[in-house]
């Protein structure tokens, strides 16, 4: 086969073009569930380019594994897609040249979604995320949904997306990409000398 | 290779749009086509596309050692003074390549013909690598395609091994910006898609546009939060950011491009006469050579190209010397390199153009285009194949 065995695209997608503005309760300490990109900036919690990022940082950090069955092992049977590498054919190998290459692990669980919200840190409101798969012992329904963590914690949402059971070590699991909520203040630099040139692309 | 009139999946335009492709029209015109597709055999792919393809990449990078470490080339090639230690340092460090492209003209009849290397700023990318491939998915499962239909297809998954392997060799440390234009659909999805693939490798990204790049006090590249910029994806032209205001940051930046400077040695219409120079005769390359107003052109019938253009603008075609059509543009002024006249195949009145994609330095994927005019320009409509399958 000369073509790729599976895609999946994470980031992309399901964004229509113009979204919701700004989030409301900004300085609100609070953790929600997402199950898409758009779920998140319907939500308003975030903006767009919030949600970007957080959902970029959670998928960053998805356990990366070299073979289905390590994976497997920790995600549970059926969770874990992977692309392993082909390598294009030699002359006229035709279908027979597929070659399983390592490059850092392509095994991972699908990712369900990624909770993101706020919380206390060590330096005050902090905002972060990470990434949820598949609860082997959940399941989806109208009292809310249930996911598990990369680390293996059970997150409970209820109907909105709220995470219910919220614990202390799950905002330290998302204590990498956290970051204060409050922006820097002006760094003195300037901007804009790119650009001027016009679209690129050939 | 032919042209097949198909039944567009029903519903296309949705299932474009919940993946995130809203241009498949353009001004009005569908530019994604999927009335009609190409099919061709495997060996078609094979010896007439795929292996041509790599060892052109083969060839241009021997060619490009030969210009980064010649002042009197990189001159000829007008890539300015300030930037020739830049250029030759990204050599040197091996600084890594992500992606090119090669257009060729053909039609399953005869070699492949090179036109250009499109080796900086390659667009079509999302529509080759992703919505193409599904769009055979699709047509086999509706059953508009037969049985054991496949496509040249792996564009994706050697994206996803590129980043690896930027993770792998230790070289990408921190987080990558990807950065585009403000206010272009197209290279918003383009960049959101080569996003992606990094993402699903591994790496940290971060958004930005190439107009909210700044400048630290020491002259180094940050973004908007004031964030260093170490690694930057760029859908943005080098000949673009050497002219711009910041362009004079370059060279002290510590900042590592994809693509990297020395493919500023490749991504110049230039390379063809060079390339033909070290490899006269060679099946798949035109003859080319730097043009000179004080001197014929070698052949009767060819095309002028500017040293730094795009999207098919500045070309002016000659037959019998005289010329016969043209397109307006802004670029030209570094001069022109001729182009023995080649022109697409037509097939069913249609001119396609075969790009075939070069990921990590492996010839993985091809792109139809085609366009009623000669010149592949930015209207050009973009055709989805297949690969038929063997027949016992």
């Amino acid at each position: 086969m000369k073509r790729s065995k599976a895609l999946s695209l994470l980031l992309m997608g399901s964004m229509t073009a113009a979204s919701a503005g700004c989030g409301t309760d900004r300085a609100d300490e609070g953790m929600y569930t997402f199950t898409s990109l758009n779920e998140c900036v319907t939500s308003a919690v975030f903006t767009e380019a919030e949600c970007r990022e957080l959902a970029m940082n959670a998928l960053a950090e998805t356990p990366r594994f070299s073979s289905r069955e390590e994976c497997e092992a920790r995600f549970g049977v059926g969770v874990c897609d992977g692309a392993p590498a082909t390598v294009p054919g030699q002359v006229g190998d035709g279908d027979g040249a597929q070659v399983q290459q390592h490059s850092g692990g392509m095994w991972m669980p699908m990712m369900m979604g990624f909770m993101a919200g706020r919380f206390l840190g060590g330096g005050g409101m902090m905002q972060g995320s990470q990434g949820l798969y598949r609860d082997p012992a959940g399941q989806q329904g109208q009292q809310g949904r249930s996911f598990r963590t990369a680390g293996g914690e059970t997150v409970r949402a209820d109907a909105t997306g709220r995470v219910t059971n919220l614990s202390q070590r799950m905002t330290q699991s998302m204590g990498h990409n956290a970051k204060p909520v409050m922006g820097r203040s002006g760094s003195g630099a300037r901007g804009g000398g790119f650009a001027g040139g016009g679209g690129g692309g050939s | 290779m032919r042209r097949i009139p198909v039944e567009p999946r029903p519903g296309w335009r949705r299932i474009a749009e919940d993946n995130g492709f809203f241009f498949h029209h353009v001004d009005g015109d569908v530019y994604w086509d999927e009335s009609a597709c190409y099919a061709l055999t495997l060996e078609e792919i094979e010896t007439g596309l795929e292996d041509p393809a790599q060892e052109l990449a083969d060839m241009c990078l021997d060619l490009a050692a030969d210009i980064v470490n010649s002042e009197e080339l990189l001159d000829r090639l007008r890539i300015p003074p300030f930037l020739w230690d830049m250029v030759r340092d990204s050599w040197r460090r091996n600084e890594p390549s992500l992606y090119g492209r090669f257009d060729f003209a053909f039609d399953g009849h005869g070699p492949a013909k090179l036109y250009e290397y499109n080796a900086d700023t390659p667009t079509a990318l999302y529509e080759a690598a992703f919505f193409q491939w599904l769009w055979l998915e699709d047509c086999l499962k509706l059953g508009v395609l037969p049985e054991g239909a496949d496509q040249f297809n792996s564009i994706h998954e050697r994206m996803r091994e590129c980043f690896a392997s930027f993770l792998d060799s230790g070289n990408l440390k921190g987080r990558m910006h990807f950065a585009s234009m403000k206010d272009t659909e197209e290279d918003r999805a383009t960049v959101e898609y080569i996003m992606d693939c990094a993402a699903q490798a591994g790496v940290d990204g971060k958004r930005i546009y190439m107009e909210d790049i700044g400048v630290d006090g020491q002259g180094l590249f940050i973004d908007p939060d004031g964030e260093a910029v170490h690694w930057l994806f760029k859908l943005y032209p080098w000949e673009y950011m050497w002219r711009d205001d910041f362009g004079r940051f370059l060279p002290g930046s510590d900042t590592t491009f994809v693509e990297p400077a020395w493919k500023m040695a490749l991504s110049n219409k230039g390379m063809l006469p060079l390339l033909y120079e070290r490899h006269p005769g060679h099946p798949n390359l035109l003859p080319a050579w730097f043009h000179d107003v004080a001197k014929a052109p070698p052949v009767n019938d060819y095309v002028l190209k500017p040293l730094l253009s795009r999207e098919g603008a500045n070309i002016f075609v000659f037959k019998d010397h005289r010329q016969v059509f043209a397109t307006d543009g802004v670029y030209g002024d570094e001069g022109y390199i001729g182009q023995a006249l080649c022109p697409p195949p037509f097939v069913d009145g249609q001119g396609p153009v075969c790009g075939v994609w070069i990921v990590g330095g492996k010839s993985c994927g091809l792109g139809i285009r085609e366009d009623k005019s000669p010149i592949t320009g930015n209207l050009s409509r973009f055709i989805p194949h297949f690969i038929e399958g063997n027949k016992e």
